[in-house]
């Protein structure tokens, strides 16, 4: 099942999470590519091939999206709507990875059509584990259209 | 006309009271009337009769003793005849004294008198003559006779006649009284009519226009008491029962106004809850945050010792300190921010003019490393507020302009007021990056921040709000977009009008 080469977006605006997320990802060997924006217009820019993204080469169509919510310029909500919103790019299946584990966030993302909610974990434990079935979980056993 | 209920009362006894006293004075009147009359009968008319009737005997005795004197030749018979005479006058001149004669309107009577003492003059004489035909000629003259029984008949009838009278008059006098008394019940029954409708009437209004006022007052004292707080008595009558009305009425406004108040105060204070549940999710979101830093690189950390990977280890305690400190000015921050809310130092005039420049004067070392130009221009006006707390505004705006410069060749920061729909506005301009109009708002939110490239943890901004809106005043910023710069706005009371603390 390995072998193609997978892309995955994380928009993630913490540079030490996205650090660490990154880390848990590849140690794994699970994705190949993972590009990574810090904000909610650079991650749609991208998605859209807008701006500095127009030309494709740069921005492949990625197979996964780890979205976090608190993001500036554009709300992580929004860009997901955004996406759901796109006849092409709702296909592309949308992680929400947040801190947050408020009620009024699961309940915006699910109204969303995310595709799946997860909490960063505080310990790094169960932390690497999660990447770890994420990447396998949306990466090896879920099928890409 | 301003009437109070004791004078009402009052008017309506004294009225009722003056037609009972008319009734009196009505019954008084003509028990007086009833009286004289009685009088009249009494001391009159009575006696003046008596004597009539002694008159009347007196001549009849008389005559009968003249009849009989030549009758029986007794002399005693004639000695007794003028005493009878004698005794007739006497009566004649008690009866003229009782009966009044001579007084004005007494003409019929008058008249009647002089024809009785007339008659009995002349009865007189005729008995003297007769009488002295007999002792001389021993016996009695028939036609002297028939002469002094014409004149029994002239005489007597005359007193007759006055007895009629006497007595007509007894009638009427008891006419009088008869008329006088139906008079009384007739004016009597008037009176007390009156006096019961009028009493009736007059109870019946004062107790109206107590009760009715009353009614209406417990009626609107319900309705209050319901919640109807528009409700007004709106009672106008000018005696106690509307002042109570008005006092009622004022006091139903000041509940209304109360309500109100108290309203408004449960919004704020639901206001206030809603911010403060914001800040406490924001909190716990945003300090998780570097917690999370923190645990993945300690774990990333074992990870780098077991793999003996020296390089990857100093970056990864870089971090994890990093982000401890982070965690640590976060922490300030938010003391920071929440004690803000609660103590404001005691308000006093402030020249903003002066603040500004020692506002400036703490940025310099900023400043001069960035190559920033800041001037603060004159005319500032004397806002006020906290002094400490106003500093610190103009410090974080100037601050923040100096960080958002970007690429600019000449940045300049300028501190400056200007009017706008009639209102003094403080300003602290740029020609920095400028700021994306759809995030204008965003900027003042709690730890947001448009560029996560700059240092500091954003709270900056949020400070300035809270500071300027406990001092009722309000900021935002107008930016024309990316590249062209931007200005914050903000208002501060120019006289005493702080509220209390919140």
């Amino acid at each position: 099942m390995q072998g193609k080469a997978v892309q995955i977006l994380l928009v993630e605006d913490d540079p030490d999470h996205a650090e660490l997320i990154i880390r848990g990802l590849q140690d794994n060997g699970v994705a190949n590519r993972i590009h990574h924006v810090s904000d909610g217009e650079a991650a749609l820019d991208y998605l859209f091939r807008r701006g500095e993204y127009a030309d494709a080469e740069k921005s492949p169509r990625p197979h996964l999206v780890l979205l976090d919510l608190r993001l500036p310029k554009i709300d992580g909500l929004e860009v997901l709507r955004e996406i759901k919103a796109d006849e092409e790019l709702r296909r592309i299946p949308v992680v929400v990875l947040t801190s947050s584990a408020a009620e009024s966030d699961i309940a915006g993302a699910g109204d969303n059509y995310a595709n799946s909610y997860l909490v960063k974990p505080v310990e790094f434990d169960e932390f690497r584990r999660m990447m770890q079935d994420l990447g396998f979980y949306w990466l090896v056993w879920n099928q890409h259209p | 006309m301003r009437i109070s209920i004791g004078q009402k009362l009052t008017l309506s006894f004294l009225l009722v009271s003056l037609l009972v006293g008319i009734l009196g004075f009505v019954g008084f009147t003509n028990m007086m009337e009833t009286a004289k009359q009685i009088d009249v009968i009494t001391e009159q008319e009575t006696p003046a009769l008596i004597k009539l009737t002694e008159i009347k005997s007196h001549i009849l005795e008389g005559i009968e003793e003249a009849f009989a004197y030549p009758l029986l030749g007794d002399p005693v018979e004639k000695t007794e005849f003028y005493t009878n005479l004698e005794q007739f006058d006497a009566s004649v001149a008690e009866f003229r004294e009782i009966a009044r004669i001579g007084q004005p309107g007494q003409t019929e009577e008058t008249q009647l008198f002089k024809q009785i003492v007339a008659a009995k003059e002349a009865l007189k004489i005729v008995a003297d003559n007769m009488f002295e035909s007999y002792e001389i000629d021993g016996r009695v003259n028939l036609s002297q006779v028939a002469a002094f029984e014409s004149e029994i008949n002239i005489v007597v009838p005359l007193i007759d006649r006055f007895l009629e009278i006497e007595k007509e008059e007894v009638a009427e006098a008891r006419e009088e009284i008869n008329a006088t008394i139906a008079n009384a019940e007739r004016q009597t029954l008037i009176v007390v009519s009156v006096a019961v409708v009028v009493a009736i009437g007059l109870g019946f209004l004062v107790s109206r226009s107590i009760s009715i006022p009353i009614n209406k007052l417990k009626d609107v004292a319900e309705e209050l008491g319901k919640g109807n707080l528009g409700i007004r008595a709106n009672i106008k009558s000018g005696d106690e029962i509307g002042s109570l009305a008005t006092s009622f009425d004022q006091m139903a406004g000041a509940l209304q106004q109360a309500e109100v108040h108290r309203g408004i105060l449960i919004a704020e204070l639901e206001d206030k809850n809603a911010e403060l549940e914001q800040f406490t999710y924001t909190v716990s979101h945003d300090l998780k945050s570097p917690l999370i830093t923190i645990k993945g690189f300690l774990g990333a950390l074992e990870q780098d010792i077991v793999q003996g990977n020296t390089e990857r280890m100093q970056a990864d305690i870089a971090r994890i300190s990093a982000g401890a400190d982070r965690m640590s000015g976060l922490l300030d921050e938010l003391l920071e921010l929440s004690r803000i809310g609660r103590v404001v130092g005691s308000p006093e005039e402030v020249p903003l003019g002066e603040v500004a420049r020692e506002a400036v004067a703490l940025v310099a070392g900023l400043a001069e490393e960035r190559k920033v130009r800041v001037t603060v221009s004159d005319g500032l006006p004397v806002v006020f507020g906290d002094r400490l707390r106003i500093r610190e505004v103009l410090q974080n705006l100037v601050e923040n302009a100096i960080k958002f410069m970007g690429e600019q060749p000449d940045p300049i920061v300028e501190i400056g007021e200007l009017q706008r729909n009639g209102e003094s506005v403080c300003f602290v301009r740029d020609n920095g990056m400028g700021i994306d109009p759809r995030f204008s708002q965003k900027v003042f939110d709690l730890f947001d921040k448009l560029d996560r490239n700059t240092e500091g943890t954003g709270i900056g901004l949020a400070l300035v709000k809270r500071i300027v809106e406990v001092h009722r005043g309000r900021v935002w910023v107008e930016s024309e977009g990316l590249g062209h710069g931007s200005t914050f706005y903000f208002t501060l009371p120019s006289k005493r009008g702080m509220p209390h603390d919140d």
